[in-house]
């Protein structure tokens, strides 16, 4: 310790020493420092120290620490809060910084919260970019891209993203348990290239393609990550020189070995990229999948660069195994003049469909036990062109869709169930549901692979085989020899039946197009006969038969409202009947020429049997159909009806929203089933083991597949996917143009546009039916619901609540939520299937049917909470007038009638009753008028909205869409602008096969 | 942060400065808050432009609160000087909790390889400096204020000088000598 006297010297000393130079210094300090050695020594070591001392604390405590301070949450632990989030746990470093699970507490729902590292935040213009580039990122609504919730700064000051957490692993993981068979890599690398296609469709580009950026799910989705992050790493554009790319690159740190060997030639020379620099990385990453290594792999990142940038062409190494058509892809997805590459996503993910569907045809002679079952009713060629068979239809066919199938939702689908008669009422469901994302089998060995909790050795996909093309097929069924398969199908609006050679791809038209309704088809057990159950006119379904091979109708029997299905024997058939004026449902076996009628169920009061028919046992004693029933919800029941005791039982305890069709195994081991576990998930396989109903799932993916019939081990169904936009659209412009703001895939329903501007929509996100909001132009989205499905959104007029019907908590009932954020839910209705919200103008009521038990009636209830009021019965999807004095609804005492009434907000009689030709399961909507009303009408399989005019009774045509179906539209506040869901739904007749 | 805890951080800063030594607790955890923030938003935007004056930090303290309150320190010497130091206290307590997560509580100075590199662990360099400035205190009060002032409260030689009451040419010599003081003994610390 120097003492204080001590320390006065030695400054004093320090101090005149810097009077002097250096060379100074030695004598000065010889002369004042005399014989104090100790003094001199401490004075000396100061000086020293104070050379070249200037940086040393230049900086003040806080800048020097900041790092400390501003990192401090990179370590965060369980239940710590950054921001409005609460950390679950770790989750593990990504490129820009930390990723933890963590829970939103204002949407309820897990998350996954990337922080980004401050060293990446420090420069405000990349971070500008970055996140000008995450929030278009985070518009992008694909199955296959993860979504952005969203992107902020947390209160300390941490730039977060909060991104949909993916259970799953990533490419890389996989890649490090081996490479992938050519089928399965081209099963992940579709779904890329489909992320890819949806990000580069509006203008982004993802940048970081590697497998790092690719997640996959158990459940068979792939999903790409990270779009647009990549700016936030990349050299600025002037930072970089052509001529020091390769100094440029070395010297960024942030440049990884791991990314430099999937960047492009055009990424290390040019500051700017397009989308084709994705079309090369993702040749890499799929190269990489097929050989364990890319084209480009060196000693150093440096040496890559060197081959990257080199002029040849990389060298190929593909296994002999390797198709010379899939080498000739990946060699034009990575050619180095991007000129020469392939120009869009799109096309090189087309051609690696074709390819894909080429190598599943080949690979289907390996497994299949029929020996002649190898050639494919419809050839797919890789350019996409047309058949020459007449089975083909081109593009406008698949416009055409099944007016039954063409919107509905799991209310419409109830309302449908209690009021359409013969038309198979769950098939209604079909039409909603989404885009094929991963063929089931593919699906069912992730799901091995999950069950057995490690990854698999590779994914390996059971082959598929679609047997339609035409997009339009309304039911099927495959003979029990699997040689035949006859399949309804529809164009321009009218049905016919079609008999498919398996063994050789022949087709014939059995029944010419008809304004029919087909409700199921059945082979007989000897395969000679062709059954057929269709509606006309709105009537009672009527069963017919041909004798195979020919085309002679014969009526067998009125009233079967479903397909038959035989006994083992065949000499009788079962079949479900709905008698429409005493609403019940009946199980009816009868001789197989229509005769002796048996009744062996009954379901009344709201309960039913599904019009998607039962499936006879193949030992002949029972009889399995579908039944639902009323319990705290709506359910429905496999039940097993035992034909020698007049017993029934529930085969297994699992809960279903709807069984449509079910089928039996010929050994009798089990069940194949097509069924939705909830409202809003779509209809997927299932196997049912018999008796004791162990529950397999077989499909996974948002598709939804509704005929089931089996032959052997094969499987035939249909599948039916779909995909919407919101556009909008001016109607009343000299040339109206419709702008998309939004995409998807998947169930969606409803939309309604605020007084404050904002575009409500729901659609599936994750597998949850949900609300968002939009700008007109397309911005801003935020989600605002996340828990249980939501959907029929409306607004108030004030603009700050969006009301919808929502089973968050159990039933369907009425919710209302802030507009702005989805903060503080309020539930305005508390008991069962509660539906369709519409806001009076006034802002003081909200108006909303009521299906319990399968009666309708319609309620109002105050929006800020209150008693609910009866109105009406029989009537559904009320809306009111501008003067909020009238509720316009549907009306529905018959099937397929068009009705609407009018009638006071304050109940009584209907004041009007007309009928208009809306599209079915829609609401319809008043105009600023008064005396006007709109609504969806459908011509030659689109739609568009038309007005109809209460005064005058004539009808106007307001959009002029010449393609797809609406399935939800709301006018701007000022009546100028209209915004609609539009999509397609195609169906299909595939084949499958579990392994 | 909030206004009700601006009103606390007055209150308690007089009540600290007059030899409460409660009220330092109750303050820690809300100039902290103020602190991270002003060093996160010194990360994100302004490292590389240089454009935050040195004196930012308790200079935005001290406009925060005569903005939002009706100003009882009306000495602004007094107010930056305990500022300072307490800005030296948040820190190194701060430092002291940061390093002791990190590595489970060794000793600091173990991992100062080189003064060179001082500042490569704000965390440890911090605790190293904090011991070696308490070192200063004890021969040079005021050099020690001096380094208080310029280095945890941020202020230019001419504010410190203005708050010190001296000149000028007195604050940069003293400013000097600390700073040769400070980096030998960090030397010294980190080759024992």
């Amino acid at each position: 310790m120097i003492t204080h006297a001590r320390w006065q010297k030695i400054k004093e000393i320090f101090h005149s020493a810097q009077d002097h130079t250096p060379a100074e210094r030695p004598a000065f300090l010889n002369e004042v420092c005399g014989d104090d050695a100790s003094v001199r020594e401490e004075v000396e070591a100061l000086l020293l120290a104070d050379a070249d001392n200037d940086d040393f604390l230049s900086s003040p405590a806080y800048e020097f620490a900041a790092g400390m301070l501003a990192n401090e949450e990179t370590e965060f632990s369980a239940g710590q809060k950054v921001g409005r989030f609460e950390i679950l746990c770790p989750l593990g470093t990504g490129g820009m910084g930390q990723i933890y699970l963590a829970n939103d507490p204002q949407l309820g729902r897990k998350i996954a919260l990337k922080l980004i590292s401050q060293e990446f935040a420090t420069d405000p213009r990349r971070v500008q970019r970055f996140e000008q580039e995450a929030r278009a990122a985070s518009a992008l609504n694909h199955p296959n891209v993860c979504v952005i919730h969203e992107i902020g700064i947390t209160d300390n000051g941490r730039h977060f993203i909060a991104m949909e957490y993916i259970q799953g692993i990533t490419l890389r993981d996989q890649l490090n348990r081996g490479t992938f068979k050519p089928l399965d890599a081209l099963h992940v690398v579709i779904q890329v290239g489909a992320a890819l296609a949806s990000a580069h469709a509006v203008g982004i580009v993802h940048r970081d393609v590697k497998p790092e950026n690719i997640m996959l799910r158990p459940d068979g989705y792939v999903k790409v990550v990270d779009f647009g992050l990549a700016k936030l790493t990349e050299i600025l554009p002037e930072q970089r020189q052509l001529s020091q790319t390769q100094t440029k690159v070395r010297t960024e740190p942030r440049t990884l070995m791991g990314t430099v060997k999937y960047m492009s030639p055009e990424q290390l020379r040019e500051a700017t990229v397009d989308e084709r620099t994705d079309i090369w990385s993702l040749g890499i990453v799929l190269y990489e999948m097929l050989t364990g290594s890319t084209p480009f792999e060196a000693r150093s990142p440096n040496d890559s660069i060197a081959l990257i940038l080199a002029p040849q062409p990389p060298e190929l190494q593909l296994a002999d195994e390797i198709p010379t058509q899939f080498q000739q892809i990946l060699k034009k997805a990575i050619e180095k003049d991007c000129d020469q590459r392939y120009q869009t996503v799109t096309k090189f993910a087309s051609d690696l469909s074709s390819l894909k569907r080429e190598l599943e045809r080949n690979a289907e002679g390996t497994f299949s036990p029929l020996p002649e079952f190898r050639s494919s009713p419809v050839q797919y060629t890789p350019s996409g062109e047309e058949q020459k068979t007449r089975r083909v239809h081109h593009a406008s066919a698949i416009f055409t869709r099944l007016k039954s199938q063409a919107v509905s939702t799991a209310d419409s689908l109830l309302t449908e169930i209690r009021t359409h008669k013969a038309v198979a009422v769950f098939f209604a469901a079909t039409g909603v549901l989404a885009l094929v994302v991963m063929l089931p089998a593919a699906a069912r060995r992730i799901k091995e692979w999950r069950k057995r909790n490690s990854p698999p050795q590779s994914i390996s996909m059971g082959p598929i085989k679609a047997l339609t093309n035409a997009g339009t097929s309304v039911c099927s069924a495959i003979s029990l020899d699997g040689k035949w398969m006859a399949h309804a199908e529809e164009e321009n609006g009218k049905q016919h039946m079609v008999l498919t050679n398996i063994t050789n791809a022949g087709t014939s038209i059995v029944v010419p197009p008809a304004d029919v309704k087909y409700l199921g088809v059945t082979f007989s057990r000897d395969n000679n006969y062709l059954y057929f159950t269709r509606t006309e006119n709105n009537e009672p379904g009527i069963l017919y038969r041909i004798a195979l091979p020919g085309t002679n109708l014969v009526q067998i029997k009125k009233g079967v409202d479903s397909p038959i299905s035989f006994s083992p024997n065949g000499d009788r058939f079962s079949f479900v009947r709905h008698n429409e004026n005493t609403t019940e449902y009946s199980l009816i076996v009868s001789h197989v020429d229509g005769t002796n009628e048996q009744v062996v169920a009954n379901r009344r009061n709201g309960d039913m049997l599904s019009t998607y028919g039962p499936a006879w046992s193949p030992d002949g004693n029972i009889i399995v159909c579908p039944a639902t029933h009323w319990a705290n919800g709506f359910h429905t029941k496999l039940m097993a009806f035992d034909l020698a005791n007049g017993g029934e039982k529930a085969i297994g305890d699992s809960p279903w929203f709807t069984i449509l069709q079910v089928a039996w195994q010929e050994d009798m081991s089990s069940l194949v089933i097509s069924a939705r576990e909830r409202e809003t998930s779509p209809h997927q396989l299932w196997r049912i083991r018999f008796p004791d109903g162990e529950v397999q799932r077989i499909t996974y993916d948002l598709d939804e597949y509704s005929s089931v019939s089996l032959s052997g081990p094969y499987i035939v169904t249909i599948q039916t996917n779909l995909s919407w936009r919101i556009w909008v659209t001016k109607p009343e412009e000299e040339s109206p143009k419709a702008v998309a703001i939004e995409s998807g895939v998947g169930l969606n329903y409803g939309l309604s546009w605020t007084s404050t501007g904002k575009i409500v929509f729901s659609s599936m996100a994750q597998d949850r039916l949900s609300i968002s909001r939009i700008d007109p132009d397309g911005s801003n989205k935020v989600q605002l619901t996340s828990v249980g499905d939501s959907y029929t959104p409306a607004s108030s007029a004030d603009g700050r609540y969006i009301i919808f019907a929502s089973n968050r908590n159990g039933p369907f009932n009425i919710w209302r939520i802030n507009a702005e954020d989805g903060s503080d839910p309020k539930q305005l209705t508390f008991s069962d299937a509660n539906f369709y919200p519409s806001c009076s103008p006034d802002n003081q009521w909200v108006a909303y049917d009521n299906q319990v038990n399968s009666r309708l009636s319609v309620w109002k209830v105050p929006l800020q909470g209150g008693e609910p009021i009866q109105i009406s019965e029989k009537y559904r999807m009320p809306v009111f007038s501008p003067d909020s004095q009238f509720i316009a609804c549907r009306y529905n005492l018959v099937s397929g009638t068009h009705d609407v009434a009018i009638f006071s907000v304050q109940g009584g009689p209907p004041l009007r009753h007309f009928t208009i030709p809306v599209q079915e399961w829609q609401r319809l909507q008043w105009l600023s008028s008064g005396h006007e009303l709109s609504y969806i009408k459908n011509i030659d399989g689109y739609s568009n909205i038309w007005s109809y005019d209460l005064n005058t009774g004539l009808e106007k045509q307001l959009t002029n869409f010449n393609s797809d179906q609406i399935y939800a539209y709301a006018w701007s506040p000022d009546y100028k602008q209209v915004a609609c869901q539009r999509g397609t739904g195609i169906s299909d007749v595939i084949m499958m096969s579990e392994r | 942060m909030a206004t009700r805890s601006s009103e606390g951080i007055t209150q308690l800063l007089q009540r600290w400065s007059e030899g409460e030594e409660k009220a330092r607790d109750e303050l820690m955890p809300l100039v902290y808050d103020e602190l991270h923030r002003l060093a996160v938003t010194y990360l994100r935007r302004e490292r590389r432009e240089h454009t935050l004056q040195p004196t930012a930090l308790v200079n935005e303290l001290f406009l925060k609160f005569s903005e939002q309150h009706s100003m009882s320190w009306h000495n602004r010497a007094q107010f930056f000087g305990v500022a300072a130091q307490f800005m030296r206290r948040i820190l190194v307590d701060y430092a002291r909790a940061h390093y002791a997560s990190k590595r489970g509580g060794d000793r600091y100075c173990v991992s100062l390889r080189n003064i060179a590199a001082f500042g490569a662990q704000p965390d440890a360099d911090l605790l190293a400096l904090h011991d070696v400035l308490n070192g200063l205190e004890q021969i040079d009060p005021d050099q020690a204020r001096i380094v208080e002032l310029r280095f945890f409260g941020g202020l230019t030689i001419k504010e410190t000088a203005e708050i010190m009451g001296t000149s000028h040419a007195t604050v940069e010599r003293e400013w000097r000598l600390a700073k040769a003081y400070l980096k030998r003994e960090l030397s010294r610390t980190n080759t024992h």
